[in-house]
């Protein structure tokens, strides 16, 4: 069976290519063929002298189900053999009309329409300028095999060209090749400019096609050409043209496009400098290791920005700081070498800096290719290095990502071992009920978090189970789909915003986030922003991506704003403190208890609900789990006192928060609400066996501060007062820094009033785990990763701080909890591993 | 809030990706690459260790099986794709990978990135396989067949022997690696041999790659509904007899299942064998009837249960009332709809379609995945967590429910429910 022949024309706008499309259809299916005519370009206007009218386009009704539906969008032509199907796409200026051809081709894909139904060729005629991805689609794997580039003699044209040249040699993967230029001559002394662009880009010319006044007469009757006027030049020329294609093959060198400034000397017809051959500039197969080459350079990777590597050089005037990165197009001052770029890191010492030759850094490094050298922070997994490099782990990342890019340590993150210590999830404790959230995305977008799971990375206690995302009722998602991306996304915002506005209500506020895809559309959300506020009276705060969960300035200070005005609004109502306090940020498990404690210090608690102006209004005092930076601005506006307490675990913490609260009240702690004597009792029996355990903690040298302060410190000093030791494992890559480590790590014992906190060091996962494993090592092990299976492979049982519970009787519980763990033997017995690593 | 929730519901429908993740957690050495933000990390977080304890899709060591690239939509940098070919390169070379499958999020589909193109072009001890990222018209169904469609095409060109009446069933939803699945895939092979045929292999079934192999040698692909599109690629690819089949379920259900396959083998009737199978898990059930018959079902789930729960509860005498599907909406099997069936339903339409079931069509039972149980359509009726999601319910050892052995599994549950219900111990959260 002869392959299907199948060829797609690109060219400058204007410049002839549905002519020559539709007319090369013609001449296919008139040698007893079936030619399915596709046309590529919104305007629609590949298929009209084919099809004498228009033909409806695919995506006016997009939909599931592409490849089901499309037989229905395909038309015959008033030719015999030749068959019609449009793309269509949005009105000018909305939607994105490459995903519209995508969706055609996937559909053509998908259904096996051009094998199952007999074709003999396919001929798609696409848009002038390629601007994205998606008018290159027909280019994918099992479409187009022939490019023919229709372009003109004129400058303009050919440099349209030869952008196109470089997208088909991108696409070469796909056995896609450029069959060569079709001319299209606007001054018939042009012949030989076409020819020597030709010749410079090592392409040929196809055919030359002069310009006839048959084919203006054709376009007004709305006929194909060599239809109307067999005999005339230009249908000569075609049928000449249609003969090159069919016997066009791939070159066996293939075209080369000429660089910018390549092409501006040709225009100006001087000699185009040859451009180097494929392969020379191929790195050195074999050299020496990544991690010698480094050392042989005198540079020492110490860590991740972004996607760049920054080293520490000794260079002869001194040390500096070099930042490695993958070359895209030079910037002043960056060294480019193989496919990397090198140039001073911006910290480094000016006086220094211009005594140094960036090269001589690099110099050792120049047969390496920027994903080897990522390797090095892969320690041999190129991959994970390389993933981790990109970033791809930060959605379960440490505190140093979430920060801002600091450093990423080499151990640290995808591909070796993750932080055993979290920093917590959501510092947000407000959302306002005349507050309405739009997160215009679509369903991926929706499903975008979560809580729970083994990473444990979201706030999410054992027991509790994921649910239907954005579940409360002022939170939704305009569930963007096809259609929109399509046709536009305009319709859609406006019906959200509206709605959203008038949920919101006079004075209300509404969030809208544009997620990925909008904000790739790039439709204009400005009409329906205006036109939402100034029907509803409802502010609207525009961001971008959903990031609910990190206050902006701009967002936190809508909100505070809004806050004021609801607590305003409240005020007016006559709403009076009937309550001592009010309790934030603590959910059911927490509140429960320290209402106990309250009650005890003979101070009462408004009941915890995600209602935020009840509670606000109805107690005298707001007790805040932690600083909330929309909330307290407005509360110090609205003049209602705020406390953010210590935290209420164990006995000295349940005590210190209590006071702190009641001092705000301005009561003091009376005898009632401290432990009894039998808790005092019950804590001393606990401490008598809890001695001889110890209690592991992990953390990189630069994070030992961070302990101190955080949720982890807060209950562990329910561990300390029950008489635990501990130890301290730090992470450090070399011996600096042991010092500093060991001053953070006294302060931690400081903190958690303890003298049994040991110290030991590690530089590897091999050393953590025999640190782990050892005799006398310690008995558990904190972890915010479930059931981390590095410390089960040790034979020692992980915990995390949902253990912890507060008050003095969770004091008790707490401790009672850790002890049990300390004495359980399940991973001892069954889990542990010689070596895991 | 009510025009706004009326507007833009939350609905009862899950994404594209979650389909391609539940796809990858089913081949313990595939790994995926998706190219774009981190926020598509998350969505492995509603499987592993929350549907499936034994999930091995994230990693405490860093080395997790689903990936991002963090690409994010503007600017849309230069040499993007360069890029994810060497970083699928990277992943092809490592050993732990038995193959690396690359998609998108719909904002890269909408940029026209070429993911066939790219993956193809990569050579590597493993195979490099895309995923089209159909998020923005598919459903998880969709992204869970897509995946094990491209899967297939990655299956190495050579072609080995047929092995006589050698059947691979393809298109197992296997949602976890619990005690719920290693039943359902031990029936399964029971089944298969009860039909007279050879079990080549039933995928996927939680296995590495390179199991899929011996798909290749099968005489005959049985097509489950859950990857209708990778049972009809491996059958062209390998002229293999492709048959297609709902959910072997129930008693009649199974014993139609057998029938199917023995015919596609050119077997006959199936054996008497098959019929003392059938009678036997028939005789289980049979003392429970009488506690159940009469009674009415609220179903929520996925489609394809819809037709094996429906079926089997016709055969236990009860009717389904109600089905709230958690897709969009797709051709049922025959008989499958229930007198209230709605796609993707928003949460309250369905929360009220379940309360409108009053007096005699009160439904006293409710099968359903976690998240309806959480939305409460169950309306009081009592409650079999069923199906996936299911995150409050675990399997550490082998309780099936497909096959015969399935039936009385599963007629137990409910029978159990139900009188957990009755005597007002069930703990009603709706």
């Amino acid at each position: 069976m002869k392959p299907l022949e199948s060829v797609v024309f690109f060219g400058k706008g204007g410049i002839g290519k549905s002519t020559l499309a539709s007319n090369l259809s013609v001449l296919l299916a008139a040698g007893g063929g079936k030619v399915l005519h596709v046309g590529c370009d919104p305007k629609m206007d590949s298929t009209l002298a084919l099809a004498r009218g228009r033909v409806p386009p695919f995506n006016g009704s997009p939909g599931p189900d592409a490849g089901e539906r499309l037989r229905g969008f395909i038309r015959p032509a008033a030719v015999e053999g030749v068959h019609c199907v449009e793309a269509g796409g949005p009105e000018a200026g909305l939607g994105c009309a490459g995903a519209g051809i995508g969706a055609l081709l996937e559909a053509i894909k998908d259904s096996a329409i051009l094998e199952k139904d007999g074709y003999t060729a396919a001929v798609f005629d696409v848009l002038g300028d390629v601007v994205c991805g998606g008018f290159a689609a027909p280019l994918r794997r099992g479409f187009a095999r022939k490019v023919v580039i229709v372009t003109s003699e004129e400058p303009l044209s050919l440099y349209s060209a030869n952008r196109l040249i470089a997208m088909v040699g991108n696409y070469s993967r796909n056995g896609v090749y450029l069959a060569g230029l079709a001319v299209n001559l606007r001054d018939p002394a042009g012949a030989a400019a076409a020819e020597a662009f030709a010749a410079a880009v090592n392409t040929r010319v196809l055919g030359i096609i002069p310009r006839d006044p048959a084919v203006q007469a054709a376009e007004r009757l709305g006929v194909p050409a060599v239809l109307h006027a067999p005999g005339s030049g230009f249908a000569g020329a075609l049928t000449r043209l249609a003969g090159a294609i069919s016997a066009a093959g791939p070159r066996t060198k293939p075209p080369r496009p000429l660089s910018d400034a390549g092409f501006g000397l040709f225009a100006a017809g001087r000699a185009v400098p040859r451009a180097p051959a494929p392969g020379a500039g191929k790195v050195r197969a074999g050299a020496a290791g990544v991690e010698e080459a480094f050392k042989a350079a005198g540079l020492t990777p110490s860590g991740m920005e972004g996607e760049q590597i920054v080293c520490d050089w000794d260079s002869p005037a001194g040390r500096v700081k070099v930042v490695l990165a993958a070359a895209g197009p030079a910037t002043a001052g960056q060294l480019l070498f193989s496919d990397c770029a090198a140039c001073l890191h911006p910290s480094s010492d000016p006086g220094i800096a211009r005594k140094v030759d960036i090269m001589d850094a690099v110099r050792g490094l120049t047969g390496f290719r920027f994903d080897q050298l990522l390797g090095y922070f892969g320690l041999g997994s190129a991959f994970h290095g390389a993933v981790g490099a990109l970033g791809a782990s930060s959605g379960f990342s440490d505190r140093a990502d979430r920060a801002g890019g600091e450093p990423r340590t080499p151990h640290l993150g995808s591909g070796h071992w993750y932080r055993f210590l979290f920093s917590s999830g959501s510092a947000e404790l407000a959302l306002p009920p005349d507050l309405v959230v739009v997160e215009h995305g679509d369903a991926e977008c929706r499903f975008c978090d979560s809580f729970g799971g083994p990473l444990g990375l979201f706030g999410g206690r054992p027991g509790s189970v994921p649910d239907l995302p954005k579940a409360r009722p002022n939170v939704f998602s305009t569930g963007l789909g096809r259609r929109e991306a399509l046709l536009g996304d305009e319709g859609l915002v406006k019906e959200a915003l509206e709605a959203a506005a008038a949920s919101a209500g006079p004075g209300g506020l509404v969030e809208f986030y544009s997620t990925c895809a909008p904000l790739l559309l790039a439709g204009d959300t400005d009409p329906a922003v205006r036109a939402a506020a100034g029907r509803t009276g409802a502010a609207i705060s525009r961001q971008n991506y959903n990031s609910y969960e990190e206050y902006s300035e701009s967002r936190a200070a809508a909100r505070s704003a809004l806050i004021l005005r609801g607590l305003k609004r409240g005020r007016k109502t006559g709403a009076q403190p009937r309550f001592d306090v009010a309790l934030h940020g603590y959910d059911e498990r927490l509140a429960g208890p320290l209402r106990g404690l309250l009650a005890k210090a003979g101070a009462s608690a408004a009941a915890v609900t995600e209602e935020l102006y009840g509670p606000l209004l109805e107690a005298r005092l707001q007790v805040l789990r932690r600083r909330d930076e929309a909330l307290c601005p407005a509360l110090d506006r609205a003049g209602i006192p705020w406390v953010v307490p210590p935290a209420p675990y164990g006995f000295e913490g349940s005590k210190a928060w209590l006071k702190a609260i009641l001092k705000a009240l301005g009561r003091r702690l009376p005898a009632a609400a401290l432990p009894s004597r039998e808790q005092a009792a019950r804590l001393r029996s606990l401490r008598a066996l809890a001695r001889k355990y110890r209690i592991g903690l992990s953390a990189p040298a630069d994070e030992i501060g961070n302990i101190i302060g955080d949720r982890l410190a807060e209950g562990l000093g329910i561990a300390a007062e029950a008489g635990f030791g501990f130890e301290l494992l730090v992470y450090l890559e070399d011996g600096a820094g042991r010092t500093a480590a060991l001053g953070d790590a006294a302060r931690l014992g400081r903190a958690l009033k303890t003298r049994g906190l040991r110290t030991r060091f590690f530089s590897t996962p091999a050393e953590l785990q025999r640190l782990l494993s050892r005799r006398g090592g310690p008995d558990l092990v904190y972890s915010d990763l479930r059931r981390d299976p590095r410390v089960l492979a040790a034979g020692r049982n992980p915990f995390s701080s949902l253990l912890f519970e507060p008050g003095y009787e969770g004091a008790l519980e707490s401790a009672r909890r850790l002890l049990e763990l300390c004495q359980w033997k399940f991973s001892a017995r069954y889990l542990a591993r010689p070596s895991s690593l | 809030m009510k025009e706004l929730e009326r507007k833009f519901p939350k609905t009862y429908v899950l994404p594209y990706q979650l389909g391609v993740y539940l796809a990858v957690n089913a081949v313990s050495d595939a790994c995926l690459v998706v190219d774009g933000p981190n926020c598509v990390l998350p969505k492995a977080d509603l499987l592993a260790g929350n549907h499936d304890l034994n999930s091995t899709l994230l990693s405490p060591l860093g080395r997790h099986r689903v990936v991002c690239t963090m690409t994010g939509p503007l600017p849309q940098q230069s040499g993007r794709e360069k890029k994810l070919a060497r970083l699928l390169e990277s992943a092809a070379r490592e050993e732990e990978y038995g193959v690396v499958l690359v998609t998108g999020l719909p904002f890269m589909d909408l940029a026209g990135a070429d993911y066939d193109g790219i993956a193809a072009g990569i050579g590597g001890p493993a195979p490099v396989a895309a995923v089209p990222a159909l998020s923005m018209e598919g459903d998880w169904l969709d992204g869970y067949d897509r995946t094990l469609e491209a899967l297939v095409g990655a299956l190495p060109a050579r072609r080995p022997a047929r092995k006589k009446n050698s059947a691979a069933v393809i298109g197992y939803l296997h949602d976890r690696g619990e005690g719920d699945h290693r039943a359902n895939l031990a029936e399964l092979r029971r089944l298969l041999k009860l039909a007279g045929l050879e079990p080549a292999c039933v995928l996927p079934d939680g296995g590495t790659f390179r199991d899929w192999d011996r798909a290749l040698s099968a005489e005959i692909v049985v097509s489950l509904p859950y990857g209708r599109r990778a049972a009809a690629r491996l059958a062209a690819r390998t002229g293999a007899r492709l048959v297609e089949t709902a959910l072997p379920a129930g008693l009649a259900g199974t014993t139609a299942w057998l029938a199917a396959l023995r015919r596609a083998a050119g077997l006959g009737a199936p054996p008497p064998e098959v019929h003392a199978a059938e009678k036997a898990a028939a005789l289980a059930l049979s003392n429970a009837l009488d506690m159940l018959t009469h009674s009415g079902l609220i179903y929520a789930g996925d489609p394809h249960l819809l037709g094996a729960v429906g079926g089997f509860a016709r055969e236990l005498g009860l009717r389904v009332q109600a089905a709230f599907l958690n897709c969009r909406s797709r051709r049922l099997s025959p008989g499958a709809a229930a007198p209230v069936t709605l796609f993707s339903p928003g949460v309250e339409a369905a929360r009220a379609a379940a309360r409108a079931l009053e007096g005699y069509d009160r439904p006293a039972l409710a099968v359903c995945d976690s998240l309806a149980l959480e939305e409460g359509f169950a309306a009081g009726a009592a409650r079999i967590e069923f199906g996936f999601p299911s995150y409050t319910r675990h399997c550490l050892h082998d309780e099936p429910f497909l096959g015969y052995a399935g039936a009385a599994a599963f007629g137990g549950r409910l029978l159990n429910a139900a009188l957990r219900h009755g005597d007002g111990s069930a703990e009603v959260r709706a």
